[in-house]
């Protein structure tokens, strides 16, 4: 069976390239950083790749807006080989800066015109910390045997959770398309500190609506291995991966 | 201090100003004002803060609505408007922060760069800067003494202070 390729798409002011292609790669996929010109210029073809990870960072040093230019240049420059990956039905990811350019493009939720954003953080700050996340009963295939309620990284200041208006937003939340949401250990919905930005009804990641298309502010790349978390003792010796490695590894599988 | 932005002989040019609607918070603002009251300054109500780019150009209005709507605004949380002149405001002390001449602009570089790439106009330059209404009894000497401690870098910023209207 052929690997599964993985193209994590490059920009100026990209910086977690590399953890992602990192974790595609333990993962089993072949994982290779691109910048956007290469697509630009046909050097590299979408087509190639099965999935498609726009990862964190701060494209064009969130000039105007955060992945707003990022966003305008996926609309004016690629949109095409970017419309094709979605109708074959492969795998797009956005973490962090990069599920705030699904939503300013629109590609997220519905492949629409832009409907939800993600704001400034209430607390006007850049929040860089652990989170607690409740996985909620999602249309997404890729987070499947992971316990309901788990830990990641966030860091961002732009990632508060803003639909259009609440038609937007009870559509999403009907048609099951949120992935997880911020918590407290125990899994109750809290604000802040525990809703890091004041996302409305917590929400941290949402996906498309045949679920392949997934954004989410945390993130996964960051907490591969136990020795990641702060109390990385209190697991077994036999425990490596942490559970949001398994998103990784449920992507791959998806496509062998 | 004299207004050497937006007066300059023969240069054409439209302010888009973005900022926050309703149903969005402005953070900004409320950390600003938070920020004039730890000054000593307690007589202020409400600041907002809108972020401007002055857009050089011969280009008419309806390029610029298309430019501001298509390529610079959040259409979710923010709104626009575009203007040659504003409107002084009722009971709001209105500041204009823009760079020095010779100071780099990246989000102006960015925004220039986006726009030509678009295709909708070919030649231009775009200067960005903030604006910040105060709405407070407050003096001349005062809206003096916010903008040199908390919203200009005078060294490397202008800014400008408008009366209340």
């Amino acid at each position: 069976m052929a690997k599964v390729r993985v193209l994590i798409l490059r920009v100026g002011g990209t910086n977690c390239d590399f953890e992602t292609e990192w974790a595609f790669n333990l993962a089993g996929g072949i994982a290779e950083r691109v910048h956007i010109n290469q697509i630009i210029k046909k050097e590299k073809k979408l087509k190639d790749y099965q999935i498609l990870v726009i990862p964190g960072g701060f494209s064009y040093g969130d000039d105007i807006g955060a992945g707003k230019v990022l966003a305008n240049e996926i609309r004016l420059k690629i949109w095409e080989e970017i419309e094709r990956f979605i109708e074959e039905k492969k795998v797009i990811l956005g973490i962090c800066n990069g599920f705030q350019v699904l939503v300013k493009s629109g590609i997220l939720p519905f492949n629409t015109k832009q409907l939800v954003t993600l704001e400034w953080n209430d607390s006007g700050r850049f929040e860089d910390r652990w989170v607690y996340l409740k996985i909620e009963e999602n249309v997404s295939p890729f987070f499947k045997d992971i316990p309901e309620i788990i830990r990641m990284p966030v860091a961002h200041a732009e990632g508060k959770f803003l639909p259009k208006n609440e038609k937007v937003l009870h559509k999403i939340e009907k048609n099951k398309q949120v992935i997880f949401r911020y918590c407290d250990k125990d899994g109750n919905l809290k604000g802040y500190p525990y809703n890091p930005n004041g996302s409305i009804n917590n929400i941290a990641g949402i996906c498309s609506e045949d679920g392949l298309i997934i954004g989410m502010m945390p993130h996964p790349e960051r907490c591969v291995l136990k020795y990641y978390y702060p109390d990385f003792l209190k697991f077994g010796n036999n425990e490596i991966f942490t559970p949001s490695f398994k998103i990784f590894q449920n992507m791959i599988k998806y496509f062998t | 201090m004299k207004n050497n932005v937006q007066v300059i002989m023969n240069e054409k040019f439209w302010i888009v100003e973005i900022f926050k609607k309703k149903e969005a918070f402005d953070v900004f603002g409320k950390e600003i004002k938070k920020n004039i009251k730890e000054l000593g300054i307690l007589n202020v109500e409400k600041v907002r803060v809108s972020n401007l780019y002055k857009i050089i150009t011969d280009a008419g209005k309806k390029n610029i609505v298309k430019i501001a709507r298509d390529l610079l605004v959040d259409n979710i949380s923010e709104d626009f408007k575009v203007y040659r002149k504003f409107k002084k405001i009722k009971n709001f002390w209105i500041v204009e922060v823009f760079f020095k001449e010779g100071v780099t602009d990246s989000v102006g570089e960015t925004a220039k760069k986006t726009i030509i790439e678009s295709g909708i106009l070919k030649k231009l330059e775009v200067k960005t800067g903030k604006k910040y209404y105060i709405k407070g009894n407050l003096k001349e000497k005062e809206v003096k003494e916010i903008c040199e401690k908390l919203l200009a870098n005078t060294l490397i910023q202008n800014y400008f202070i408008y009366p209340k209207g």
